[in-house]
């Protein structure tokens, strides 16, 4: 904003929420459950080791979140643009749905550990997205619910090859 | 008590440095611009200083492992907005990653050091007039390089309370001035261009820049004060607080107040060079939330914290 202000620099902050994808590290939470649930599916694992469940999120697919980003730079004038998805998801959500989606029931596998608690939790994140939809016309196409079913669907095809099953 | 001052060789660490050793405070300081310690003058033999550049972490910590601070007040920093604009790494790197390196330093040595966090009033950058006096609450919208390092140390500093339990206390200043400031903050200009023409040793004109901006100006002396009551009667919770005089001075006013301390007779006339580029027309604080929490009320008048730059810069100039 400073570069803008005063050099009259064509700069953009997207203010982008949580946002997700097949490629998204092991160390986030949402792989770390799609990862971890389809190596129970596939007798890879016997437990997920998680911390808060209760803990909220708002989570977007990073395809769409890159089309708000290429958008805010065809404007006439630089602007900063909040992208999130606008709602809000428990990480139990997440779980229930990955899970599910195995046909697991996520209560026989998901254990809490306080060891992967945080000290200074940020207990719930939610974006309001209507000036990113206002002004640049952009609109999510992946829904939460279809964004857990593309990430467990590719973390059970790349165990599978990896591990060579059929 | 054993209080550390970072950047005690500059104009608000010599302030600070007469005020503690008044209360029998065992001083130690970090000089990195003036390794003669000129404004502390007779002062500085009685604090022990320490080479310091606050970018290197190794230093920090002997700093600390051989001082073995009670208190800290951390002002070292680069305060003059122009460098930030040429140089804004530097800028960052001395006063966020200064920062960083102390507060990690003294998680290291496990010092339980109190520390005052220096901010200043400049986060708050483009305010509007209907917002004015501005509170703690209002939300910074900083406008230029170093607003945004002190911003970002601020809030670093914060994270270090709420993860580790340090004990640190953070205030946004006004703009303060008084004897040994730096010509290149605008009452310091004004009071030494009026000492050199006294003096003769400048034409009698004085180059002045945007003299309609109006500024919340407090004397040093009353600053310091506050900070030395920020560590004693403020809880080290992270809270931050606003230091001021609560009101703003015009600086064509500023101007007037000094050329009628002078006899000479003198021309006033607009430098461009002297023009800011962002100028914010008007800005003045609300202590209140610092009043209510230490009792701090500014001393000065700010005729006397005028009358007393311009005295520093007659002796300085006559090379007192």
């Amino acid at each position: 904003m400073n570069y803008r202000e005063s050099y009259d620099i064509f700069g953009c902050c997207g203010i982008l929420f949580n946002h997700e994808s097949p490629r998204r590290g092991l160390e986030f939470v949402t792989r770390k459950v799609t990862d971890g649930a389809a190596k129970i599916k596939l007798g890879l694992a016997k437990e997920l080791r998680l911390g808060n469940l209760e803990s909220k999120r708002d989570w977007g697919f990073a395809g769409d979140y890159v089309k708000a980003m290429w958008a805010m730079l065809q404007q006439d004038e630089p602007d900063d643009y909040v992208v999130s998805s606008g709602e809000t998801h428990s990480i139990r959500e997440l779980v229930e749905l990955a899970f599910g989606y195995l046909d697991l029931d996520y209560k026989k596998y998901v254990v809490q550990d306080p060891k992967f608690y945080r000290p200074a939790e940020v207990h719930l994140l939610l974006g309001n997205p209507a000036k990113a939809k206002k002004k640049l016309g952009w609109e999510p196409e992946v829904t939460f619910e279809g964004l857990v079913k593309m990430m467990v669907e590719s973390d059970l095809e790349l165990l599978r090859k990896k591990h060579g099953i059929t | 008590m054993k209080s550390l001052i970072t950047g005690i060789d500059g104009f608000v660490g010599s302030h600070l440095t007469s005020l503690l050793l008044g209360r029998g405070d065992e001083v130690g300081g970090t000089f990195h611009y003036d390794p003669d310690l000129k404004l502390l003058g007779d002062l500085a033999g009685r604090v022990k200083t320490y080479n310091l550049d606050v970018r290197d972490r190794e230093q920090v910590a002997s700093v600390l492992e051989q001082f073995r601070p009670d208190r800290i007040f951390h002002l070292a920093a680069i305060a003059f907005v122009p460098v930030s604009f040429e140089n804004p790494h530097l800028v960052f790197e001395v006063n966020l990653f200064g920062t960083i390196n102390l507060c990690d330093c003294l998680l290291e040595t496990g010092l339980k050091a109190k520390t005052l966090f220096v901010s200043t009033a400049e986060v708050y950058g483009s305010v509007n007039p209907e917002d004015l006096p501005l509170t703690e609450e209002d939300r910074p919208a900083p406008t230029n390089p170093y607003a945004v390092s002190k911003l970002a140390a601020e809030m670093m500093s914060a994270q270090y309370v709420r993860h580790h339990g340090m004990e640190i206390v953070r205030v946004r200043p006004f703009n303060h001035t008084g004897p040994g400031q730096s010509p290149k903050f605008v009452c310091s200009d004004f009071a030494k261009q009026i000492a050199e023409i006294e003096a003769g040793a400048r034409e009698p004109v004085m180059r002045v820049g945007n003299l309609e901006s109006r500024r919340d100006l407090s004397d040093v002396r009353d600053i310091v004060r506050a900070y030395v009551m920020a560590l004693d009667k403020c809880e080290g919770n992270g809270e931050v607080y606003n230091l001021g005089s609560e009101r703003s001075y015009l600086i064509r006013d500023v101007l007037d107040m000094l050329l009628n301390m002078s006899d000479a007779k003198i021309k006033v006339e607009r430098d461009p060079e002297k023009m800011r580029p962002s100028d914010t027309p008007d800005i003045y604080g609300d202590c209140a939330k610092f009043r209510a929490a230490t009792g701090w009320r500014p001393e000065r008048t700010f005729r006397e914290t005028l009358a007393d730059t311009l005295d520093y810069w007659r002796r300085s100039v006559k090379g007192d």
